[in-house]
């Protein structure tokens, strides 16, 4: 059961190499920066992108093999797709949008009629039912798109940067109500996102694309937490600062990295070794941000002015102009407490124990 | 009143350079094609058109007329349509040759047309030769009429869906794919919804060119009456022999033109609105 998916494609000038897998009810975040071949892997899944050679099988039907030479037509697919935007069809009403996918499978009218009025009230969408798409709101959009692609309930499930159309306030309530119905769903979801929290909160398990090869994958959190290369950290949030490690006390060791010299503690898997190159891996939400120089435990305290505050809905990112820049997360009220803008000076500080050191 | 001004200004646009540019233009232009049609309509009496629209001659011209820019269209639509979607989308070798090849009756003087359309299909020529065994003889029929008019009035209308379907996002279609909708379907659910008013730009603008089509016409298909001659045709023969005649004629022609183009324009506002 599941996806499995197996496939070389090019498109432009991306030459595209990977392997996927996905079970139901465990969604899958593809995660990469832009061009790095997630929305073209998304489209070989759909249907809508042939791949040079490879194979697709979804719950145990062959969708795509080209030594078998199958190549299923994207609406002889069971799958669902949430196109960026949403691209909802501009001639047709929220409730046309929505039933257009039983009309085409030519369902029995009283079905049509059932399930569209099923998914729009799943989707809060009733009150909306006879207006035109261009007039709806961005998170409006998003659930009629998400409709739309569900109604059929499709085996396989496929999101384009489902959130990247949405402000930030809309966001956070989407990402929940997303989140939601990605966990009740028992088929297969991939999505992809250049957002880590989207992956964290979604999936259940990510892969990481660079230049359409699969770098690294595994369980979002996991992947925060030991990321394997610089890619991969600042894709999933995370402050990676290469260094060298030039002292140790116990446990601790001594990283200078740019114009810092950072305490942390070494990998047990990676450690470091003395004068040779090192990464320090920092979570952002380990930071704390303090307006004078802070007293305490910390370890760890850098002077800094704020080069920019970036709102993705929930947290605040705040990237420091440190060398190197640190990125830090806290919540819009404690920004507001520091009163953290572009520019406003403060001070950060992370104790030893939250920064470890690899080799 | 200062205080009144704005409201003011809201009910008259102002009148800026631009504006009044735009204004002039628009005014030379309707000048241009009203005084000479006001005159054709002052030169002719009520006497004058209410004989000639008893007239037989006349009456089988018009018949003819209609019946044959209608069929035209129809053949325009059918053929046209595959034609403009693998102009505006597809990809193959000698793409840009068939797209100059449908718009060279555009450039090309109608009389040039029929004298081709003459040559290829009498049945000494080849595609006259391979009608013959059919049965099929084209040259001064009411087919005639039709070939004529389809080679001069197709490129409006092919021209005009390829740029309706060049501006339709692929995506959208691609989403009806991946909803169970095969590509027939996607294009009548979707597509022509979408590229319905250069369609119906696409029929006005043949439909027009076919109703006063006249120099291939007159080439390859003749000027029998009740059979190849048509309100064009007629006003030309009419004018040698008795003018007054060929005016009433014109005039009948540009009304039923008029009505035939505003009506197009009304059903689509209705589409619009409704």
């Amino acid at each position: 059961m599941g996806l499995a998916a197996s496939l070389a494609a090019h498109a432009g000038t991306l030459q595209l190499d990977a392997a996927l897998s996905a079970e139901p009810g465990r969604p899958v975040a593809l995660i990469g920066a832009n061009a790095a071949g997630k929305t073209t892997l998304l489209r070989c899944l759909a249907g809508l992108h042939t791949p040079d050679r490879g194979r697709i099988d979804v719950d145990g039907e062959v969708w795509f093999d080209s030594e078998r030479r199958i190549d299923r037509p994207a609406h002889r697919r069971a799958v669902g797709v949430v196109p960026q935007q949403g691209v909802l069809f501009p001639h047709l009403d929220v409730e046309q949008n929505v039933a257009y996918g039983l009309r085409a499978a030519r369902l029995p009218r009283a079905e049509q009629h059932r399930r569209t009025g099923d998914a729009l009230e799943r989707y809060g969408l009733v009150p909306l039912a006879g207006r035109r798409t261009e007039a709806l709101s961005g998170g409006e959009r998003q659930r009629v798109a998400l409709a739309r692609a569900t109604v059929l309930d499709p085996t396989l499930l496929l999101l384009d940067e489902p959130l990247s159309a949405l402000d930030a306030a809309s966001r956070a309530t989407v990402r929940g109500s997303l989140r939601d119905l990605l966990r009740e769903r028992s088929a297969c979801t991939v999505l992809v996102t250049h957002d880590a929290r989207d992956a964290l909160e979604l999936a259940a398990h990510a892969v990481v694309l660079e230049d359409g090869h699969v770098v690294q994958e595994g369980a979002p959190a996991e992947l925060a937490q030991r990321p394997r290369s610089a890619p991969v950290a600042a894709l999933m949030g995370q402050n990676w600062l290469p260094g060298t490690a030039s002292d140790r006390d116990g446990e601790v060791w001594t990283v200078r990295t740019g114009a810092l010299e950072l305490r942390a503690v070494a990998d047990p898997q990676e450690p470091p070794s003395l004068g040779r190159p090192a990464y320090v891996l920092v979570d952002p939400r380990d930071v704390t941000l303090h307006r004078e120089h802070p007293e305490g435990s910390a370890q760890n305290v850098a002077q800094a002015r704020v080069a920019g505050v970036v709102d993705v809905g929930g947290p605040l990112r705040v990237t420091l102009d440190s060398d190197p820049a640190l990125v830090v997360e806290i919540t819009a009220r404690a920004a507001a407490q520091l009163g953290i803008a572009t520019g406003a000076p403060v001070w950060a500080s992370f104790k030893a124990t939250a920064a470890r050191v690899f080799a | 009143m200062s205080a009144a001004a704005p409201g003011a200004r809201t009910l008259l646009p102002r009148l800026t350079p631009v504006r009044l540019a735009v204004a002039l233009a628009c005014a030379v232009a309707a000048a241009f094609v009203a005084i000479p049609l006001i005159v054709l309509v002052t030169h002719t009496s009520p006497g004058a058109l209410r004989a000639a629209l008893t007239d037989p001659v006349v009456l089988d011209a018009l018949r003819v007329s209609l019946v044959t820019t209608a069929v035209s269209v129809a053949v325009v639509v059918l053929v046209g349509t595959p034609l403009a979607t693998a102009l505006a989308r597809g990809r193959f070798p000698g793409r840009a040759v068939l797209d100059a090849l449908v718009g060279l009756p555009l450039v090309l003087p109608p009389v040039v047309a029929g004298l081709a359309l003459l040559l290829a299909f009498s049945p000494g020529g080849p595609l006259g030769q391979a009608l013959r065994p059919l049965g099929v003889h084209v040259p001064l029929t009411e087919s005639a009429v039709v070939l004529a008019q389809c080679f001069v009035a197709g490129p409006f209308y092919v021209y005009a869906v390829a740029a309706g379907l060049s501006g339709v996002d692929r995506s959208i279609e691609e989403v009806a794919g991946t909803l169970r909708a095969g590509p027939w379907h996607v294009f009548r659910t979707v597509t022509l919804p979408l590229i319905r008013p250069a369609v119906v730009y696409g029929v006005v603008l043949s439909g027009a060119r076919a109703l006063g089509e006249f120099g291939a016409t007159i080439t390859v298909a003749g000027n029998l009456q009740g059979r190849t001659q048509t309100m064009p045709t007629a006003i030309y023969v009419a004018f040698e022999r008795d003018p007054d005649g060929a005016v009433a004629l014109a005039v009948i022609l540009a009304v039923v033109s008029f009505a035939l183009l505003l009506g197009v324009r009304g059903l689509r506002l209705a589409r619009a609105t409704g």
